[in-house]
């Protein structure tokens, strides 16, 4: 059994609150598309260049890594019972969502 | 622990009510995305890359496979965002009666159906 401290309310808040942030960038996404939709590459890179835009962006991709890490944590205590293995592949988990959180960061700042 | 309760695994026979089929896809979809990420991060960085770059990344994503793989990744983000504001619901105690369970789930796989064919004619 695994009982780990600062898990209770606060990952409870954090899965939903990451949610909404995502919920909110989606829309917003959404209509930001049909009242100005995308023409080409030289549109595309226009399109994602506002600093409003990068900022949500920035935003939606941290609140994204958050909230995988959350949900794959829930399913791996689920589904991999044998502890060792469970504390290496959330080592693991942890290292590829920093590298995706660096990643996406990099290619939202150089837009 | 507990060895000798009768055991039933046959996925043929469980029959699975609306809200437990909801459940499973909210969390499949889930892992599906995570696993996807590298390629939609990958994706994303070439589209920005150059103009070269992005007409590749345009073109593929113009052949059937790829559209049929963009629907189904769409598919389950809306799925998996819509189970999880049905989730919200029951966390504020609301709709907590099997009537409303069910009916929402029914909601949730319609809706989120729904709503990806709409995405699919906007991005044809």
């Amino acid at each position: 059994m695994v009982m780990r401290r600062g898990h209770g309310f606060g990952d409870w808040a954090w899965q939903r609150l990451t949610a909404g942030t995502m919920a909110v960038y989606s829309v917003g996404v959404l209509v930001y598309w049909l009242v100005s939709p995308l023409t080409g590459f030289e549109g595309w890179k226009a399109w994602c260049t506002p600093v409003p835009f990068r900022v949500f962006s920035l935003l939606f991709f941290w609140a994204l890594m958050y909230h995988a890490w959350l949900g794959v944590r829930e399913i791996m205590m689920d589904y991999v019972h044998y502890q060792v293995l469970r504390l290496r592949l959330e080592w693991l988990v942890r290292l590829v969502l920093v590298i995706y959180t660096l990643w996406a960061t990099y290619i939202v700042w150089s837009i | 622990m507990a060895a000798k309760r009768p055991k039933n695994l046959n996925l043929f026979t469980i029959r699975l009510p609306l809200p437990a089929l909801v459940s499973i896809l909210h969390r499949a979809s889930g892992a599906f995305l995570f696993l996807l990420l590298p390629l939609l991060l990958f994706l994303l960085q070439q589209s920005l890359a150059s103009s070269a770059t992005y007409d590749e990344v345009h073109a593929l994503l113009k052949t059937p496979l790829l559209r049929l793989i963009y629907l189904i990744i769409i598919w389950a983000y809306l799925h998996h965002a819509l189970a999880g504001l049905r989730h919200l619901a029951f966390d504020a105690h609301w709709g907590l009666n099997l009537r409303f369970a069910r009916a929402s789930s029914m909601g949730v796989l319609i809706v989120s159906v729904v709503l990806t064919v709409l995405m699919g004619f906007l991005l044809w």
